[in-house]
Protein backbone atom coordinates (compact mmCIF):
# COMPACT_ATOMS: atom_id res chain seq x y z
CA UNK A 1 0.00 0.00 0.00
CA UNK A 2 2.66 2.51 1.06
CA UNK A 3 4.82 1.35 -1.84
CA UNK A 4 2.00 2.17 -4.28
CA UNK A 5 1.28 5.57 -2.79
CA UNK A 6 4.92 6.57 -2.70
CA UNK A 7 4.82 7.50 -6.40
CA UNK A 8 2.06 10.05 -5.78
CA UNK A 9 3.51 11.73 -2.71
CA UNK A 10 5.58 14.89 -3.04
CA UNK A 11 7.30 15.84 0.16
CA UNK A 12 7.52 19.50 1.16
CA UNK A 13 8.91 19.00 4.65
CA UNK A 14 12.56 20.18 4.62
CA UNK A 15 13.32 18.06 7.72
CA UNK A 16 11.71 14.86 6.44
CA UNK A 17 13.55 11.62 7.16
CA UNK A 18 11.73 9.66 4.46
CA UNK A 19 10.87 12.00 1.61
CA UNK A 20 9.58 10.66 -1.69
CA UNK A 21 10.04 13.20 -4.53
CA UNK A 22 11.22 15.98 -2.18
CA UNK A 23 10.33 19.49 -3.36
CA UNK A 24 12.95 22.23 -3.31
CA UNK A 25 15.86 19.80 -3.06
CA UNK A 26 18.61 19.46 -5.64
CA UNK A 27 22.22 18.37 -5.46
CA UNK A 28 25.45 19.67 -6.89
CA UNK A 29 26.10 17.03 -9.55
CA UNK A 30 22.49 16.44 -10.54
CA UNK A 31 22.21 15.82 -14.26
CA UNK A 32 19.57 17.19 -16.58
CA UNK A 33 16.50 14.98 -16.37
CA UNK A 34 17.72 13.27 -13.21
CA UNK A 35 15.01 13.21 -10.57
CA UNK A 36 15.24 12.54 -6.86
CA UNK A 37 12.98 9.58 -6.14
CA UNK A 38 13.70 9.31 -2.43
CA UNK A 39 15.56 11.39 0.13
CA UNK A 40 16.53 9.72 3.39
CA UNK A 41 17.99 10.81 6.70
CA UNK A 42 18.63 8.98 9.94
CA UNK A 43 15.51 8.41 12.03
CA UNK A 44 14.89 11.17 14.66
CA UNK A 45 15.15 8.54 17.42
CA UNK A 46 18.90 8.43 16.71
CA UNK A 47 19.04 12.05 17.92
CA UNK A 48 17.76 11.16 21.39
CA UNK A 49 21.24 10.68 23.01
CA UNK A 50 22.32 14.11 21.72
CA UNK A 51 19.10 15.66 23.02
CA UNK A 52 19.84 14.17 26.45
CA UNK A 53 23.35 15.63 26.41
CA UNK A 54 21.94 19.05 25.47
CA UNK A 55 19.39 18.86 28.30
CA UNK A 56 22.19 18.00 30.77
CA UNK A 57 24.30 20.89 29.44
CA UNK A 58 21.34 23.27 29.87
CA UNK A 59 20.75 22.30 33.49
CA UNK A 60 24.40 21.87 34.49
CA UNK A 61 25.04 25.50 35.63
CA UNK A 62 21.98 25.23 37.89
CA UNK A 63 23.39 22.04 39.41
CA UNK A 64 26.95 23.31 39.86
CA UNK A 65 26.06 26.11 42.30
CA UNK A 66 24.38 23.82 44.90
CA UNK A 67 27.29 21.37 44.56
CA UNK A 68 29.80 24.16 45.22
CA UNK A 69 27.69 25.30 48.18
CA UNK A 70 27.70 21.75 49.50
CA UNK A 71 31.50 21.65 49.22
CA UNK A 72 31.70 25.03 51.00
CA UNK A 73 33.23 26.71 47.99
CA UNK A 74 32.14 30.31 47.59
CA UNK A 75 32.50 31.06 43.91
CA UNK A 76 31.70 34.75 44.49
CA UNK A 77 35.11 35.10 46.19
CA UNK A 78 36.83 34.06 42.98
CA UNK A 79 34.58 35.51 40.29
CA UNK A 80 32.78 38.83 40.19
CA UNK A 81 29.04 38.71 39.34
CA UNK A 82 29.78 40.17 35.90
CA UNK A 83 32.35 37.49 35.20
CA UNK A 84 29.97 34.80 36.38
CA UNK A 85 27.27 36.20 34.12
CA UNK A 86 29.46 36.12 31.01
CA UNK A 87 30.74 32.67 31.91
CA UNK A 88 27.13 31.47 32.03
CA UNK A 89 26.30 33.24 28.75
CA UNK A 90 29.27 31.54 27.11
CA UNK A 91 28.24 28.19 28.55
CA UNK A 92 24.87 28.52 26.86
CA UNK A 93 26.49 29.62 23.61
CA UNK A 94 28.65 26.50 23.80
CA UNK A 95 25.54 24.40 24.46
CA UNK A 96 23.84 25.98 21.48
CA UNK A 97 26.96 25.32 19.35
CA UNK A 98 26.94 21.66 20.34
CA UNK A 99 23.22 21.30 19.59
CA UNK A 100 23.61 23.13 16.27
CA UNK A 101 26.56 20.92 15.29
CA UNK A 102 24.59 17.77 16.08
CA UNK A 103 21.65 19.07 14.07
CA UNK A 104 23.84 19.98 11.06
CA UNK A 105 25.48 16.56 11.31
CA UNK A 106 22.07 14.90 11.16
CA UNK A 107 20.60 17.22 8.52
CA UNK A 108 23.40 16.84 5.97
CA UNK A 109 23.84 13.08 6.35
CA UNK A 110 21.57 12.39 3.45
CA UNK A 111 21.01 9.42 1.18
CA UNK A 112 19.42 9.97 -2.21
CA UNK A 113 17.88 7.61 -4.66
CA UNK A 114 17.49 9.15 -8.09
CA UNK A 115 16.29 7.64 -11.35
CA UNK A 116 19.97 7.20 -12.31
CA UNK A 117 21.99 6.46 -9.16
CA UNK A 118 22.25 6.40 -5.41
CA UNK A 119 24.07 9.22 -3.64
CA UNK A 120 25.50 9.15 -0.14
CA UNK A 121 26.34 12.48 1.52
CA UNK A 122 28.48 11.66 4.53
CA UNK A 123 29.22 14.26 7.15
CA UNK A 124 31.21 12.17 9.59
CA UNK A 125 32.71 14.94 11.65
CA UNK A 126 33.58 18.58 11.64
CA UNK A 127 36.44 18.05 9.18
CA UNK A 128 35.21 14.98 7.33
CA UNK A 129 32.85 15.32 4.39
CA UNK A 130 32.41 12.65 1.77
CA UNK A 131 30.06 12.18 -1.17
CA UNK A 132 29.78 8.84 -2.95
CA UNK A 133 27.79 7.84 -6.01
CA UNK A 134 26.87 4.52 -7.59
CA UNK A 135 24.96 4.16 -10.84
CA UNK A 136 21.82 2.02 -10.57
CA UNK A 137 23.29 -0.31 -13.20
CA UNK A 138 26.20 -1.04 -10.84
CA UNK A 139 23.99 -2.14 -7.95
CA UNK A 140 24.28 -5.87 -7.36
CA UNK A 141 22.44 -6.53 -4.14
CA UNK A 142 20.29 -4.63 -1.65
CA UNK A 143 19.51 -5.92 1.81
CA UNK A 144 17.54 -4.12 4.53
CA UNK A 145 18.31 -4.90 8.15
CA UNK A 146 16.38 -3.89 11.26
CA UNK A 147 18.14 -4.65 14.51
CA UNK A 148 17.29 -4.02 18.14
CA UNK A 149 14.37 -2.87 20.20
CA UNK A 150 14.31 0.74 19.00
CA UNK A 151 14.80 -0.27 15.36
CA UNK A 152 11.89 -2.69 15.52
CA UNK A 153 9.69 -0.39 17.57
CA UNK A 154 10.24 2.75 15.47
CA UNK A 155 10.69 0.85 12.20
CA UNK A 156 14.12 1.98 11.13
CA UNK A 157 17.34 0.21 10.24
CA UNK A 158 20.20 -0.06 7.78
CA UNK A 159 20.04 -0.74 4.08
CA UNK A 160 23.16 -2.43 2.69
CA UNK A 161 23.74 -1.82 -1.01
CA UNK A 162 26.45 -3.88 -2.71
CA UNK A 163 27.77 -2.26 -5.85
CA UNK A 164 30.30 -2.76 -8.61
CA UNK A 165 31.24 0.94 -8.23
CA UNK A 166 34.46 2.29 -6.73
CA UNK A 167 32.89 1.97 -3.30
CA UNK A 168 31.76 -1.64 -3.01
CA UNK A 169 29.21 -1.11 -0.25
CA UNK A 170 26.86 1.73 0.57
CA UNK A 171 25.16 1.68 3.95
CA UNK A 172 22.07 3.79 4.43
CA UNK A 173 22.25 3.99 8.21
CA UNK A 174 19.23 4.15 10.52
CA UNK A 175 16.79 5.05 7.76
CA UNK A 176 13.05 4.80 8.20
CA UNK A 177 11.24 1.87 6.54
CA UNK A 178 14.39 0.07 5.35
CA UNK A 179 12.36 -2.66 3.61
CA UNK A 180 10.50 -0.10 1.49
CA UNK A 181 13.76 1.72 0.74
CA UNK A 182 15.33 -1.54 -0.49
CA UNK A 183 12.27 -2.25 -2.61
CA UNK A 184 12.37 1.25 -4.13
CA UNK A 185 16.05 0.86 -4.98
CA UNK A 186 15.45 -2.51 -6.65
CA UNK A 187 12.49 -1.08 -8.53
CA UNK A 188 14.67 1.72 -9.91
CA UNK A 189 17.41 -0.78 -10.76
CA UNK A 190 14.91 -2.84 -12.77
CA UNK A 191 13.67 0.30 -14.57
CA UNK A 192 17.26 1.29 -15.32
CA UNK A 193 18.01 -2.15 -16.73
CA UNK A 194 15.03 -1.84 -19.06
CA UNK A 195 16.31 1.50 -20.42
CA UNK A 196 18.63 1.92 -23.38
CA UNK A 197 22.25 2.66 -22.41
CA UNK A 198 22.77 6.37 -21.70
CA UNK A 199 19.05 7.14 -21.54
CA UNK A 200 17.92 9.31 -18.63
CA UNK A 201 14.31 8.62 -17.76
CA UNK B 1 56.32 24.61 55.05
CA UNK B 2 55.40 28.27 55.72
CA UNK B 3 57.20 29.21 52.52
CA UNK B 4 55.16 26.65 50.60
CA UNK B 5 51.91 27.98 52.06
CA UNK B 6 52.87 31.55 51.37
CA UNK B 7 53.85 30.87 47.81
CA UNK B 8 50.67 28.92 47.19
CA UNK B 9 48.59 31.71 48.69
CA UNK B 10 50.45 34.28 46.64
CA UNK B 11 49.85 32.22 43.52
CA UNK B 12 46.16 31.85 44.35
CA UNK B 13 45.63 35.51 45.20
CA UNK B 14 47.69 37.12 42.50
CA UNK B 15 47.26 34.70 39.62
CA UNK B 16 43.88 33.00 39.96
CA UNK B 17 42.05 35.83 38.21
CA UNK B 18 44.70 35.84 35.53
CA UNK B 19 44.52 32.08 34.92
CA UNK B 20 40.73 32.06 34.86
CA UNK B 21 40.86 34.79 32.26
CA UNK B 22 43.49 32.95 30.20
CA UNK B 23 41.59 29.64 30.23
CA UNK B 24 38.31 31.35 29.50
CA UNK B 25 39.77 33.29 26.58
CA UNK B 26 41.47 30.16 25.21
CA UNK B 27 38.21 28.26 25.45
CA UNK B 28 36.35 31.02 23.60
CA UNK B 29 39.07 31.17 20.92
CA UNK B 30 38.70 27.41 20.37
CA UNK B 31 34.95 27.86 20.19
CA UNK B 32 35.36 30.63 17.60
CA UNK B 33 37.55 28.33 15.47
CA UNK B 34 34.87 25.62 15.83
CA UNK B 35 32.17 28.14 14.82
CA UNK B 36 34.14 29.18 11.72
CA UNK B 37 34.69 25.55 10.68
CA UNK B 38 30.99 24.82 11.22
CA UNK B 39 30.09 27.83 9.10
CA UNK B 40 32.40 26.64 6.33
CA UNK B 41 30.94 23.14 6.49
CA UNK B 42 27.43 24.55 6.14
CA UNK B 43 28.55 26.55 3.10
CA UNK B 44 30.11 23.47 1.48
CA UNK B 45 27.28 21.09 2.30
CA UNK B 46 24.75 23.74 1.31
CA UNK B 47 26.46 23.90 -2.08
CA UNK B 48 26.43 20.11 -2.41
CA UNK B 49 22.82 19.78 -1.27
CA UNK B 50 20.94 23.08 -1.52
CA UNK B 51 17.60 23.10 0.31
CA UNK B 52 15.25 25.82 1.58
CA UNK B 53 16.72 25.56 5.07
CA UNK B 54 20.36 26.17 4.10
CA UNK B 55 20.11 30.02 4.04
CA UNK B 56 18.64 29.94 7.58
CA UNK B 57 21.47 27.67 8.73
CA UNK B 58 24.07 29.99 7.20
CA UNK B 59 22.47 32.91 9.03
CA UNK B 60 22.42 31.03 12.35
CA UNK B 61 26.07 30.02 11.85
CA UNK B 62 27.02 33.68 11.31
CA UNK B 63 25.08 34.75 14.42
CA UNK B 64 26.94 32.03 16.33
CA UNK B 65 30.32 33.40 15.19
CA UNK B 66 29.21 36.97 15.97
CA UNK B 67 28.04 36.04 19.46
CA UNK B 68 31.28 34.17 20.20
CA UNK B 69 33.39 37.12 19.00
CA UNK B 70 31.27 39.54 21.07
CA UNK B 71 31.77 37.42 24.20
CA UNK B 72 35.51 37.24 23.52
CA UNK B 73 35.79 41.05 23.35
CA UNK B 74 33.61 41.52 26.42
CA UNK B 75 35.67 38.98 28.39
CA UNK B 76 38.94 40.64 27.35
CA UNK B 77 37.43 43.95 28.46
CA UNK B 78 35.83 43.09 31.81
CA UNK B 79 37.80 40.19 33.20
Amino acid sequence: MVQDNIHKIQNRNPFAVFAPQPLGVAFETQEKGEEIILLLRAHPVTLVPSVFVVIILIFLPGLILPVLDFLNIDISLTLAPGQLFWLTIFWYLFTFGYAFYKFIFWYFNVYLLTNERIVDFDFKGLLHKETSYAQLGQIQDVSPKTIGFFGTFFHYGNVYVQTAAERPEFIFENVEKPDIVAEKIMEQVRKEEAEKPGEIA
Amino acid sequence: MPIDDTSRQLFMNVNLDFWIKVFFILFIVFYIVFAFVLNRQIQLMGRALPTQVVPVMKFVALINIGAALAILFIVIGIF
